[in-house]
């Protein structure tokens, strides 16, 4: 058994004065004071692009001692996108196997210090080095082709599409940790300069830097937040290009699948899915079986995923589009969100009475799935 | 009152001037032939930019300006002590500029001269010098020059507002001045939000942090020195200009420090021809002296990259009105305007590379 007692959040935004020591500092400190816990056995770095962004090497002992605790075992995770997550599902390990009792685990990442060019070709570099990334295709490009070949075979309109963006700007404007706090109405989308078309910017996360960090315990003295049921994973291709369907994560389906096998899904109230692009979310939904293949733009823009909805209530946080995306901190992110949101504490949009949650996270279009189920505990 | 012993009122504007090359090209013209979308010049708030000719640089600019001040000024050149030419965009690397136009004024030889650089604030840092020159005694009259042709990659969103133009101010004793200065503050830091390497043909910027950190964070530090130090609130001003990169900037930091749109309203240029740099502010300065009545008090802040700023505040005198008639207006330069296109624009700005044999 794995409980979250802690989480702690730096608003994601443009730090120019501040660097992933003090990110990650102000997000630790948090959550150790939220977990009223000063001591961990094992701290779990979750970070992407600060190996080449700082460039730093050695995030485990880097962070361990930017936050005061120098002499801590810690352990440093990379996994792209989806690094948080995958920090999330070690910090759990640890605990569950006896090693520690007491986890903390820090997502930090920080963008603003370049100019956009090298951090989107630092980005690029999600992408297999190889082929996606070799030819420039970008993760706009990828994502621009996924969402072309789902207009064309499920017969969806353009406008259709644009009524997620839409629906995440609406969920980050009570979220104080979100990026971008404004209203966008799905017209605006279309209007919106081209990244690759139809993909236009508002179907794209913006860049910012953050930091979050969380406690997890086997067996809290204290009240925990919720309960980290299960977290699974799988692994798929780095090109699109190679995959048999492309509008399937293949990865995530079989994540899901294994996590279906470990527990029991009782009820999904909230669910915070990677939404790096609009076509991401959309695709996320219907491999989850959350909306039939080629129905679930639909049923965003009907209201389906919205609080009051009918379905469970899709990024209440604004999602990676509009809460922001701090690369390899994202991950702790939604999963401190949804323990929020379990444990009625969200300050932002929160589902009232929420007793389960999702937590998906990929990298770039699904070389890597990360899905977790967290259960209320109150 | 302390701000009545300022030694910032020992001194004053006596002549003002300004050159703004009459080629314009339209941000529509720029945005058809790289495939921008009209939303993001709209969005700068920008219309036309002023091209500098091919027989124009930085210093044929800045000397049509500092004649056009000496005729304001109606002072014998030979009494100027000091020559300062801001600017980013010198036609020398090494060999100064100001002699160029010390020596055209006719202020040379027993002068000083001399070129600043501080980015688009440099001829401001001018300003401030010859206040102190001036008051001291040292000098009779100082020129303060700001000109630029500047320089932006083509493509890059900076191609929107680069542009050139100049500004020349005579500066002298308070006595039988245009405008005498109340005060002064100057805001630096180690910002490195704009720069431009040895070798590198154009600058380099640092997208969003050009904004809050280095323009604002500046602009907003310089003014609000400027009003403490004085005693002054924002609605003590009738007039009050800012650097302007574009046509957006300058109302929102106004906004920020309390200043009305209608108050920035005669100093705003930039969205008609655009970011003269050096000469943003201060073309800006110009135009409030060309309407200004007397005794309206005036806010100038110019902000350089790098990063700093500076704040005056200056009280209009009676002998404004009839300084103004002896030289062109910067209205004159803006209405006489000629359209051209972005293959004559980048033939002019040196953008198409000929091979002489």
């Amino acid at each position: 058994m794995a409980y979250i007692t802690g989480v702690g959040l730096v608003n994601v935004d443009r730090h120019y004065d501040k660097g992933i020591r003090g990110l990650a500092f102000e997000a630790a400190s948090k959550a150790l004071d939220s977990s009223m816990s000063s001591e961990v056995d094992f701290i779990v770095v979750a970070s992407s692009l600060s190996y080449l962004q700082e460039p730093q090497l050695d995030l485990a002992s880097y962070i361990a001692s930017s936050i005061g605790l120098r002499g801590a075992r810690s352990i440093a995770v990379e996994s792209g996108e989806a690094s948080g997550l995958a920090a999330v599902m070690t910090a759990k390990t640890l605990v569950e196997s006896g090693v520690a009792s007491r986890v903390l685990v820090v997502g930090v990442d920080k963008v603003s210090d370049h100019p956009s060019w090298r951090a989107y070709k630092h980005l690029s570099m999600l992408y297999d080095t190889e082929s996606d990334a070799f030819y420039s295709i970008g993760l706009g490009g990828v994502a621009g082709l996924l969402m072309r070949l789902y207009m064309h075979v499920y017969k969806v309109d353009r406008l259709t599409l644009a009524y997620w963006p839409a629906l995440m700007h609406s969920n980050a404007k009570k979220n104080p940790y979100a990026m971008l706090r404004f209203s966008i109405t799905p017209e605006k989308v279309l209007e919106a300069p081209p990244v690759a078309e139809p993909l236009t910017l508002l179907d794209t996360f913006p860049l910012g830097d953050g930091a979050a960090a969380l406690v997890v315990e086997g067996s809290p003295s204290r009240g925990a937040l919720a309960e980290i049921a299960a977290v699974e994973s799988a692994t798929g291709y780095q090109s699109v290009a190679l995959s048999d369907d492309p509008l399937k994560i293949e990865s995530l389906e079989v994540a899901y699948m294994r996590l279906v096998e470990r527990t029991t899904l009782e009820s999904i109230d909230v669910v915070e899915l990677h939404d790096s692009f609009t076509i991401m979310g959309v695709l996320e939904l219907e491999t989850l079986r959350l909306a039939e293949r080629g129905k679930a733009a639909e049923a965003v823009a009907q209201g389906y995923f919205s609080v009051g909805g009918g379905g469970p209530v899709v990024n209440p946080s604004g999602g990676l589009k509009a809460r922001g995306h701090p690369i390899g901190a994202t991950g702790v992110y939604q999963v401190a969100e949804v323990a929020l949101q379990l444990a009625g504490e969200f300050p932002g949009l929160q589902v009232e009475g929420a007793k389960g949650g999702l937590v998906v996270s990929l990298n770039a279009a699904g070389s890597s799935s990360y899905i977790a189920y967290l259960r209320s505990v109150r | 009152m302390a701000s009545m012993l300022a030694p910032e009122r020992g001194a004053g504007i006596h002549g003002w001037g300004v050159y703004i090359p009459r080629y314009r090209i339209s941000m529509a013209e720029i945005a058809r032939e790289w495939g921008w979308p009209d939303h993001q010049w709209k969005a700068l708030g920008m219309v036309e930019k002023a091209v500098a000719g091919p027989d124009e640089d930085s210093t044929t600019m800045g000397l049509e300006a500092s004649l056009n001040a000496i005729k304001r000024a109606g002072i014998n050149p030979s009494d100027i002590g000091a020559v300062f030419f801001g600017t980013e965009s010198k036609p020398y690397a090494v060999k100064p500029s100001a002699t160029i136009i010390a020596e055209a004024i006719g202020a040379t030889p027993l002068t000083m001269a001399s070129d600043l650089e501080f980015a688009c604030r440099a001829a401001s840092e001018g300003m401030r010098a010859s206040i102190g020159l001036v008051t001291s005694g040292i000098v009779k009259y100082a020129l303060v020059v700001g000109s630029d042709t500047a320089q932006a990659n083509p493509g890059d969103v900076l191609e929107f507002t680069a542009s050139s133009g100049a500004a020349a101010f005579v500066i002298g004793s308070s006595q039988g001045s245009a405008a005498v200065f109340e005060g002064s503050s100057t805001y630096v830091t180690d910002t490195p939000d704009f720069w431009r390497r040895e070798g590198s043909p154009y600058p380099r910027h640092g997208e969003g942090f050009t904004g809050e950190p280095a323009y604002f964070a500046h602009i907003v530090g310089a003014v609000r020195s400027l009003l403490e130090k004085l005693g002054l609130r924002p609605s003590d001003f009738n007039h009050a200009v800012f650097h302007q990169p574009n046509g957006k900037f300058p109302l929102k930091v106004g906004e920020m420090l309390g200043f009305k749109p209608e108050q920035l309203k005669v100093g705003l240029v930039t969205p008609v021809i655009g970011n003269t740099y050096n000469g943003s502010a201060l073309i800006g300065l110009a135009r409030i002296l060309d309407y200004a009545k007397p005794g309206e008090r005036i806010l100038v802040a110019p902000f350089g990259s790098g990063a700093g700023s500076d704040a005056y505040s200056l009280v209009v005198t009676d002998v404004v009105e009839e300084k103004r008639g002896r030289a062109p207006t910067v209205d004159d330069y803006i209405n006489d305007k000629i359209v051209i296109s972005y293959s004559l624009y980048a033939k002019f700005r040196d953008l198409i590379r000929v091979v002489k044999e």
